[in-house]
């Protein structure tokens, strides 16, 4: 990726999770930030500005990720969300969609999936910032 | 990956003539646990062996944990879903 690197916030309870996505689009060129809850996103978010966050619905504590998706809405508009969640349930797509997610995504997903929707964010991104 | 089964195709079509559904409960389960082991082992050797690293023995036990999570649930599955009298 050309120029300034693009800020990815990477939130789930997993620790896995964040580990793996992180080293994953480190190679990718993005600089990388992550958060085991949603309170601690909101936070980070806050002092980071990421341009992209990924966001996991269903956090085990404290705030759900349809909830930090509504306070990144709110204190950081600029900052593109996709969800990423096992869950189908129509409501919870209709939900994210509403509050201002940009793409919602179902497990299990590829590498190579996950990877063509955020480089696909980001170029609208780039778009836009021309 | 697994041979086709025989009369795989015939099943796919008995179950979309009989309309056979699954409980949305048992979904949800499935969408839980496989669903997020799939996406962990997709990750793990994503962000690895793609790019022509090898994968690294603490990863290939993480690989080898999310199989056996599997197939615990489905035998968890299993366990209380299956008909007492058998096969369909």
């Amino acid at each position: 990726m050309a120029g300034k690197k693009i800020k990815l916030l990477v939130v789930d309870d997993e620790k896995d999770i964040c580990n793996f996505v992180k080293l994953l689009f480190k190679k990718e060129g993005f600089l990388v930030y992550s958060a085991l809850s949603g309170v601690k996103a909101v936070q980070l978010a806050k002092k980071v500005k990421p341009q992209v966050a990924l966001l996991d619905v269903h956090l085990k504590t404290g705030i759900t990720g349809l909830e930090v998706l509504k306070q990144l809405r709110e204190s950081l508009p600029s900052c593109r969300c996709v969800m990423v969640t096992w869950d189908k349930a129509q409501e919870k797509i209709k939900e994210a969609k509403a509050l201002g997610a940009v793409s919602y995504l179902t497990k299990p997903l590829t590498t190579n999936q996950l990877i063509k929707v955020v480089e696909r964010v980001t170029k609208n991104i780039e778009r836009e910032n021309k | 990956m697994a041979n086709p089964l025989p009369h795989e195709q015939e099943i796919y079509e008995k179950i979309k003539k009989e309309n056979i559904t699954i409980h949305p409960l048992i979904w949800e389960l499935i969408e839980h646990h496989i669903s997020n082991d799939i996406y962990m082992i997709n990750l793990i050797i994503g962000s690895t062996v793609l790019d022509g690293e090898q994968l690294s023995a603490e990863n290939a036990k993480k690989v080898l944990n999310h199989c056996r999570t599997i197939n615990e649930f489905v035998e968890k599955l299993d366990k209380i879903t299956r008909p007492k009298s058998g096969n369909v």
